[in-house]
């Protein structure tokens, strides 16, 4: 009971400190006090992100998804993944969420599907490869028949190292619907 | 000394051999690429990772197909919405569904697993079915909240199939646990062929690499063998050349030695000899003894035979025959530049080291010569004047008078005659009579210029041929020698003086003198009429003149 009364506590007073200093809070470091990604989501959730250390999990729709800085990447797939020709993804950089989550080099980041397929990725391929977390195909959203609603495109056409092996097609995980920083 | 049959059959093993090695080569070529061509194509094969793995296929379905049923219940509960139902559907239905997958989980689990695919396939149908009586709209993949309005509308639909999920779902359970043995042991015999496979493969190609050891290996053999054969041969070819080179020494310096011999012969014979190049000159051989005639002190580097002749005439008939025949024998010719002699010359065109030389033999013949001259002087002169005699004379005036009738020149005849010559004889003797003879003719001789011909033609007769001289000057001249003769203080061996007085005999050539002799026979008359007339006077010819 008092547990869940501080909790509440904070979340206002961190709601209060966002509305009284919103410009300042861009300079501060963002792992300090992570902002809600997803303030009251409208529509269904699709996506869990758990933030680094013991910050509380967040649900996050589409529609807060895609007001999210996004970025294109126009590839086409490895034939193991069975998703055949080149397609434009439309989605939310993974480093934008994670850093936004408070993850940073040291973290261990861990993506989760609907089918309990599970991946880490590590940090440098967001350094390197800048995947995106994409909602959309071609400028269409995706069912979960489709492997959708989110899958995590790396720019494969871009980089021929990305081709070699299974780490890849590996780490293309279909159907996400949890994000974990920890 | 090899045998012909012994040599041949090594060169025919050696070609045998060649062929053989060189088939080797070919065939390992050829096993080399069939194999590369084969593993690049296994490469190929392998460039790309496949997501091929059955058995974590039909452990999702399964565990999709538990999850849904777990739901199934809790929606039966109300603690589930009919969304998520939905959505665990339609996870189920992508799970299920291979279309995109890779080629092994679609087709070659159908093949090997019929009844499992037909399995899946029925449960695919089975999900579609619950999935549209769940939510009605679920085959378009329209916006979630559409859906959503619709589950949440239809949730005694979403009960109902509830309650068919969970009837059935037992039995589907089990036999996908089933399904998943089966998998499983369907992967394990996959897995087992395919390392089978690669072990048959590896064992090819060990087995090409082995045929390629064994063949490198005999060509290093052969490599090995074929360089311990070239070095005893070289070994033995050396051996050789050093006892060539020795016997050609021992032949070389027995041809030097024959050849200083022969040089020996040559420098001492008494001959010149000469050899020397047509173009350059370039002096092959010069014996000493030309050498000296030369009057050089060392043999001459260079000579050109035409400069060794000193007569143009003779040097032009001798080359110009040398040319012709290539070859010239015993002629002789004066040889040598500034004292020249006589030589007997044979010479021949030969051949020297790919050049035209000349060889030229020459024997001394300047004795003969000088005792040639010697023999003809005697058959020219009279002993006892020294004077021409009368068949010389005749031979030289024919050719001076044929000279100046040739030239339009006058030239004239004197026919000389002693007076009473028998007299002196008579009275003094014959010493007298010859002593007179060499004072006249020495006095006519006086009188007569050094282009004038004088010869005694026979006892106390003389002739002299006086070429460009008028009848007027050869008067004079004739008038002079008449005077000469008169006043010559002769004396008798006794001392007694001795005086004498002779008779001229003129004539002027004229056009109709043919010859010497019509002009002599002229003077004769004159003399005639001279000697007639009293003697010791001069009278000319005067036929064309009668009246004079």
């Amino acid at each position: 009971m008092l547990f869940r009364f501080l909790a509440a506590l904070r979340a206002r007073t961190d709601a209060t400190l966002v509305a009284l200093l919103g410009p300042l809070s861009l300079c501060l470091p963002l792992w300090a006090h992570p902002a809600p990604l997803c303030p009251a989501p409208q529509g269904r959730s699709v996506l869990q992100l758990q933030p680094a250390g013991d910050g509380q999990a967040q649900a996050c729709d589409l529609q807060a998804l895609e007001r999210l800085p996004a970025l294109d990447i126009t590839t086409a797939l490895p034939p193991a993944l069975g998703m055949a020709g080149t397609h434009r993804w439309t989605g939310v950089p993974l480093r934008h969420l994670v850093e936004q989550l408070g993850g940073g080099e040291r973290s261990r980041i861990v993506l989760m599907a609907l089918n309990d397929y599970a991946v880490a990725i590590p940090w440098s391929d967001l350094l390197r490869y800048n995947p995106v977390l994409a909602y959309r195909r071609d400028g269409q959203r995706m069912g979960i028949r489709d492997k959708g609603p989110l899958i995590l495109i790396y720019p494969f056409d871009a980089h021929p190292a990305l081709q070699q092996g299974q780490d890849y097609v590996n780490r293309t995980i279909w159907q996400v619907h949890a994000v974990s920083i920890r | 000394m090899l045998s012909p049959s012994a040599k041949q059959q090594p060169a025919a093993s050696n070609t045998r051999t060649t062929h053989r090695l060189l088939a080797l080569v070919v065939a390992m070529a050829l096993g080399t690429s069939a194999a590369l061509w084969w593993t690049l194509r296994q490469a190929q094969d392998l460039a790309q990772p496949h997501q091929q793995n059955d058995l974590w296929y039909i452990a999702s379905v399964h565990n999709e197909l538990a999850r849904v049923s777990l739901l199934a219940r809790q929606l039966r509960a109300r603690e589930a919405s009919a969304q998520d139902l939905v959505d665990r559907l339609d996870v189920l239905y992508s799970t299920l569904d291979t279309s995109g997958r890779g080629p092994r989980v679609s087709t070659q689990l159908r093949e090997a697993l019929p009844d499992t695919a037909q399995g899946l396939d029925g449960l695919r149908t089975q999900v579609e079915r619950w999935s549209s009586q769940a939510g009605g709209s679920a085959n378009e993949p329209g916006s979630t909240a559409a859906r959503r309005t619709q589950a949440t509308a239809a949730p005694t639909q979403a009960l109902r199939v509830a309650e068919d999920i969970t009837r059935q779902s037992d039995a589907l359970l089990e036999r996908l646990r089933q399904a998943v043995a089966t998998v499983h042991l369907f992967s394990t015999q996959q897995t087992d062929q395919a390392r089978q496979q690669l072990h048959q493969r590896f064992i090819v190609l060990s087995v090409v690499l082995s045929a390629l050891l064994v063949g490198t290996t005999l060509l290093i053999a052969r490599l090995v063998q074929d360089a311990r054969a070239a070095k005893a041969a070289s070994r033995q070819l050396a051996q050789t050349n050093r006892e060539l080179e020795d016997r050609v020494a021992r032949r070389t310096r027995k041809l030097e030695e024959s050849r200083a011999l022969l040089g020996f012969i040559l420098d001492t014979s008494p001959s010149d000899v000469l050899l020397a190049e047509v173009e350059s000159g370039r002096v092959h051989f010069i014996n000493h003894r030309l050498t000296e005639r030369l009057g050089l002190k060392t043999a001459p580097q260079t000579l050109f035979l035409p400069d060794l002749l000193h007569d143009p005439d003779t040097r032009q008939r001798f080359m110009q025959t040398l040319d012709q025949y290539g070859q010239v024998d015993a002629m002789e010719a004066q040889i040598g530049t500034h004292a020249p002699r006589w030589s007997s010359l044979s010479a021949r065109l030969i051949d020297v080291e790919g050049q035209l030389a000349h060889l030229l033999w020459g024997f001394d013949i300047s004795t003969h010569k000088a005792l040639e001259a010697q023999l003809r002087e005697l058959a020219t002169r009279d002993a006892l004047s020294g004077l021409l005699n009368r068949r010389a004379f005749m031979e030289r005036s024919t050719a001076l008078f044929d000279h100046c009738r040739r030239h339009g020149q006058p030239c004239t005849v004197l026919m000389i005659d002693i007076d009473h010559f028998k007299r002196i004889n008579d009275r003094y003797g014959h010493q007298m009579g010859d002593t007179a003879i060499r004072a006249c003719a020495e006095a006519i001789g006086q009188a007569l210029r050094e282009a004038d011909l004088l010869g005694r033609l026979g006892g106390e007769e003389f002739a002299a041929l006086l070429p460009h001289a008028s009848a007027d000057s050869a008067g004079q001249v004739a008038e002079r020698i008449r005077g000469a003769i008169a006043q010559l203080g002769l004396a008798s061996p006794a001392g007694h003086p001795v005086t004498f007085t002779i008779s001229i005999g003129m004539a002027a050539s004229e056009r109709h003198h043919t010859g010497i002799e019509p002009l002599m026979a002229d003077a004769d008359a004159a003399l005639y009429r001279a000697k007639a007339a009293g003697r010791n006077r001069v009278l000319t010819h005067e036929a064309a003149h009668p009246e004079l």
